[in-house]
């Protein structure tokens, strides 16, 4: 097949979906890509870094605004393109693209949501079915997943990851001698790496009181860096109002890419500028204007789309059906018509869900 | 019919609606700044939920007898339990999994626990009653109940508010909600308050609060409710024409309509005038 990639990247620009042959195309050229890379890819500075972005298409673009475009700026994303947004197809169609037509200028890292039984509670199997009718496009996205890489290093002095650090991990080259090629496993170093979190109370590990997963305090973070060489740990994973958080003394940042999450949070949101000279800058931005005020027609794909996918794009619905337009995300939306709170399936009258018992 | 007379109320993020004696307002903002998150968690003992609009509210005053009842994110967190077993009764579906191939990697030696809570953050709480006269107390009732046949008529909705009070994915394990909703008709106002909780291949929960006065009358009525089955049972009911589409599971709505009640008590209070 004769695959025209920036016509596919222009295209998904313009939110046009790519046809399923297409995508299944890109997906086996970008396996084929990923498989040589190690589960520790090593890059260069100048490069800015995104965290979790799920499915929230519009502020993808807003990140490519201010921060520059592929090929002059160079990405590292750290996973949690997928689920709970409503643009998910979209998004990790046009990553996996951008990755396939700049391979050295883009960096993929798997998270936790890159994963095929997250997908199918969490929003990517429904919008794929939704948008093609069948579970295909899932399939051969979710079979990506599994090639993903599970770490970056900056200039060997930044450890980039989507979750945090593993007991069963001391060094880089642990790391690097794991099998990845496969669904993201419920516990070992692979599990640890995609979902702990950081626990400025504390020192040590910990198990979390839900049975599975783990949090690392400081002294883990002072011992990985030292034993690494490396002198910052940088993830994603955890929702920050501010849309970043720094700890442990800036040895460990948090960067969050969906601002306005699940269209409710209010929150900001933030890309991670690195510098040749080492130098991080957060680079802190709203909610993209299209994600406030939909048009008619979004509306109207968001109301067919809503039912099951746990997100309120609009503020609220006059029993007339009528938009009521929304403040923008600055000062505050915590609104948010929670599909969770619709009855009626595909029914279009807003009127009957307001008749709540 | 021609209730008492109305007016709608909306002010930088306040909407409502004045009716009657009555006034009824729903706030809503962005969640908790970090510096507001780290105040509350450090006054709850318990880390708090990842989504917190801490400083939403829904409330009801009854300006004659001075009854007020307010529906607040925090004080609904302090109700969850944090006692010594809180985080042993649920565990995720893998955690035996878990701990068994951690025995098997020598990982047995970590067995600090974070402070334990019930990190679904189950709450029973029903509204905060902030009434100035202290005799405005909710009390059982066998009498009274909420009329069904009431809420049931298409009577015009002169105020319709959904609001959010938290929410939690826990940790990408399912769902914890809070929320309420609210609609007023001329004759009357119903309020649900709902804790909605799902966690993946475990179970459903669902404690629901609802608050219902006819206006004019004399008391406000409020029905507590518990439902809870396990994942297995809910999923099982899902049509069959869905076929691996999951999406009706994170539909509260439907899955509380599956879901078999365990209790329920009414209580109400009388609404005397000072």
């Amino acid at each position: 097949m004769v695959l025209d990639l920036d016509r596919c990247i222009e295209s998904l620009f313009k939110r046009q979906l790519l046809a399923e042959s297409v995508i299944k195309e890109i997906c086996e050229r970008t396996k084929e890509l990923l498989m040589n890379e190690s589960n520790v890819v090593h890059i260069n500075a100048p490069v800015t870094v995104v965290g979790d972005i799920h499915g929230q298409f519009y502020d993808l673009l807003e990140i490519f605004k201010i921060g520059g475009y592929c090929p002059d700026t160079n990405y590292l994303f750290l996973g949690d393109y997928v689920d709970r947004g409503l643009y998910s197809v979209e998004t990790m169609s046009i990553l996996t693209c951008l990755k396939l037509r700049y391979p050295d200028r883009v960096q993929l890292v798997r998270g936790n949501h890159e994963s095929r039984a997250v997908t199918q509670t969490y929003g990517f199997y429904t919008e794929c079915m939704k948008k093609y009718g069948s579970p295909q496009v899932w399939h051969y996205f979710t079979d990506l997943f599994d090639y993903l890489t599970l770490s970056v290093v900056i200039d060997n002095m930044i450890f980039c990851v989507h979750g945090g650090l593993s007991p069963s991990i001391h060094t880089i080259d642990q790391i690097k001698v794991m099998d990845r090629f496969k669904e993201i496993p419920h516990e070992g170093p692979m599990a640890d790496l995609v979902w702990s979190d950081p626990d400025p109370g504390r020192e040590e590990f910990a198990v979390s009181p839900r049975g599975a997963g783990y949090t690392f305090g400081s002294l883990v973070v002072e011992k990985f860096l030292h034993e690494n060489g490396m002198d910052h740990i940088l993830r994603a994973h955890q929702l920050c109002m501010e849309g970043f958080q720094v700890l442990f003394d800036d040895q460990l940042s948090t960067v969050w890419s969906a601002p306005n999450y699940c269209y409710r949070c209010g929150n900001l949101a933030s890309i991670l500028e690195v510098g040749v000279d080492g130098e991080r800058h957060f680079n802190v931005f709203e909610a993209a204007p299209e994600n406030e005020r939909p048009s008619a027609a979004e509306v109207q794909r968001a109301a067919m789309f809503a039912n099951g996918i746990p997100t309120g794009l609009f503020s609220g619905v006059g029993s007339n059906g009528a938009m009521t337009s929304s403040p923008a995300a600055g000062n505050g939306n915590g609104n948010g018509a929670s599909s969770f709170l619709t009855t009626a399936g595909m029914d279009p009258t807003q009127d009957a869900i307001h008749y709540f018992l | 019919m021609s209730g008492p007379t109305h007016k709608l109320i909306n002010n930088n993020g306040t909407k409502g609606i004045d009716i009657g004696d009555w006034t009824i307002l729903s706030h809503k903002t962005s969640i908790l700044s970090s510096n507001e998150i780290d105040t509350a968690s450090a006054d709850l003992g318990i880390p708090i939920p990842e989504m917190i609009f801490g400083n939403n509210y829904l409330s009801i005053e009854h300006k004659k007898s001075g009854f007020k009842l307010e529906f607040k994110a925090l004080p609904a967190l302090a109700m969850v339990d944090q006692s010594s077993t809180s985080s042993d009764h649920i565990k995720v579906s893998y955690a035996r999994e878990w701990f068994d191939k951690r025995s098997m990697a020598n990982q047995e030696h970590i067995t600090d626990v974070v402070k334990p809570y019930d990190w679904t953050y189950s709450t029973r709480y029903s509204g905060s009653n902030v009434s100035t006269n202290n005799a405005l107390e909710f009390r059982p009732t066998t009498e009274e109940s909420i009329d069904i046949e009431q809420l049931k008529r298409p009577d015009p909705i002169l105020f319709y508010d959904e609001n959010i009070l938290f929410e939690d994915e826990l940790a990408d394990n399912g769902t914890a909600l809070l929320t309420t909703k609210m609609r007023v008709m001329p004759g009357c106002f119903f309020i649900l308050l709902r804790f909605f909780l799902r966690v993946d291949d475990v179970l459903f929960r669902v404690y629901d609060t609802r608050i219902y006065h006819r206006l004019g009358a004399p008391t406000v009525i409020r029905e507590c409710s518990t439902r809870e089955s396990s994942y297995k049972d809910i999923r099982s009911r899902i049509p069959r024409s869905k076929g691996d589409d999951l999406s009706l599971l994170l539909d509260s709505n439907w899955v509380s309509s599956q879901l078999p009640e365990q209790e329920s008590f009414v209580e109400s209070v009388q609404l005397v005038a000072i």
